[in-house]
């Protein structure tokens, strides 16, 4: 009885991994210059049968990175943080130009179309799910 | 800090409302040889005030520089990473497709953040683009009065630290005829071959 009660509170519990968590399509817009930030773009699918939550995205190229989302809201453009991302169970989530995008700040030194970025997706304390993102001029 | 900017934000907003639906009663009657489909044209070109502006170059830019061409105006600022560029992109295209057609565009952006947008960084950013694209902003109260006569509305909105704080503002692209007068309005969201047709009609007419 107890074995099940624990087998139970196993599967009721969030992942604390991204495990199965699938990224592709990932890009990041070379900054013009004077823009002290960039935006970066991926599809991130969940084909396992749980879903899965992005908490947190960090990286070793950027001092801090953030999952937002932009909106037109009567006629006004806005954008404002996501805290956090769920992925249902075999579905996904575009991050794509004019939507949820994430934004990459202070960037470890100037990044051009063909550099190379590590964006590093948790959904837990467990370790990320590491993606590298290439360059690439959005003009 | 922002309830300063929510009120005149609110008013130019409400008057870009007002114009839409007098341009959606009164627009199909009374310029019969234009119909556009992806955005609305004023019955009758609105005239703006006397303005001064800062130019990209750090010089005045006033209605001499706006007025000789038809012009897009696009308001925005510098720290925005994702819909700013992206529109921006979407112009340059537009851009080139129309001086293909015969039918020259300019392209202004108009920064919103006039705190933190030098004239440097914004014509380094908008010169990414095309290198014939101009950048514009104003120190307030000039750049409040300015985007109210033209319907752009813009708020500050406050970030985690003091210069981490974003800009709403008006999506919406303005578009001014060769005498510097507000002759319409764009919305999102943006196609180029649409918005290219339109302005081909508008710019040939």
């Amino acid at each position: 009885m107890r074995r099940y009660a624990l087998l139970l509170l196993l599967a009721a519990a969030p992942a604390w991994a991204c495990t199965g968590l699938k990224v592709t399509e990932a890009w990041v817009r070379e900054a013009p210059p004077g823009a002290p930030m960039l935006a970066g773009y991926a599809k991130l699918a969940n084909p396992t049968k749980k879903p899965l939550t992005v908490c947190h995205v960090d990286s070793p190229d950027f001092g801090e990175v953030a999952m937002h989302q932009t909106m037109v809201m009567d006629g006004m453009s806005h954008m404002h943080g996501v805290e956090e991302l769920e992925i249902p169970a075999k579905k996904s989530k575009r991050f794509a130009p004019g939507g949820l995008h994430l934004m990459l700040m202070q960037p470890k030194k100037p990044l051009k179309a063909g550099d190379k970025v590590t964006i590093n997706f948790h959904c837990g304390p467990e370790a990320p799910v590491s993606v590298v993102f290439p360059v690439k001029s959005g003009a | 800090m922002a309830s300063k900017y929510l009120a005149p934000a609110l008013a130019a907003s409400a008057a870009l409302l007002g114009l839409a639906a007098a341009s959606f009663w009164y627009g199909a009657a009374e310029t019969p040889g234009v119909q556009l489909a992806t955005g609305t044209l004023l019955p009758q070109p609105r005239q703006v005030s006397d303005f001064s502006l800062t130019g990209d170059d750090g010089q005045p830019y006033t209605r001499q520089q706006l007025a000789g061409g038809w012009t897009v105006l696009f308001p925005g600022f510098v720290h925005c990473p994702d819909v700013c560029p992206t529109t921006l992109a979407m112009l340059k295209q537009l851009e080139a497709k129309l001086a293909a057609q015969g039918a020259p565009l300019r392209v202004v952006f108009l920064s919103v953040d006039p705190a933190r947008d030098t004239p440097e960084q914004m014509r380094g950013y908008v010169q990414y683009f095309n290198p014939a694209f101009r950048a514009v902003t104003a120190p307030e109260p000039q750049l409040g009065a300015f985007t109210r006569e033209l319907g752009i509305a813009y708020a500050k909105v406050p970030g985690e630290s003091a210069d981490s704080y974003s800009m709403d503002h008006t999506a919406a692209l303005v578009l001014l005829n060769p005498q510097a007068q507000v002759a319409g309005y764009f919305s999102p969201p943006f196609n180029v071959d649409a918005l290219a047709a339109d302005l081909a009609k508008v710019i040939k007419s």
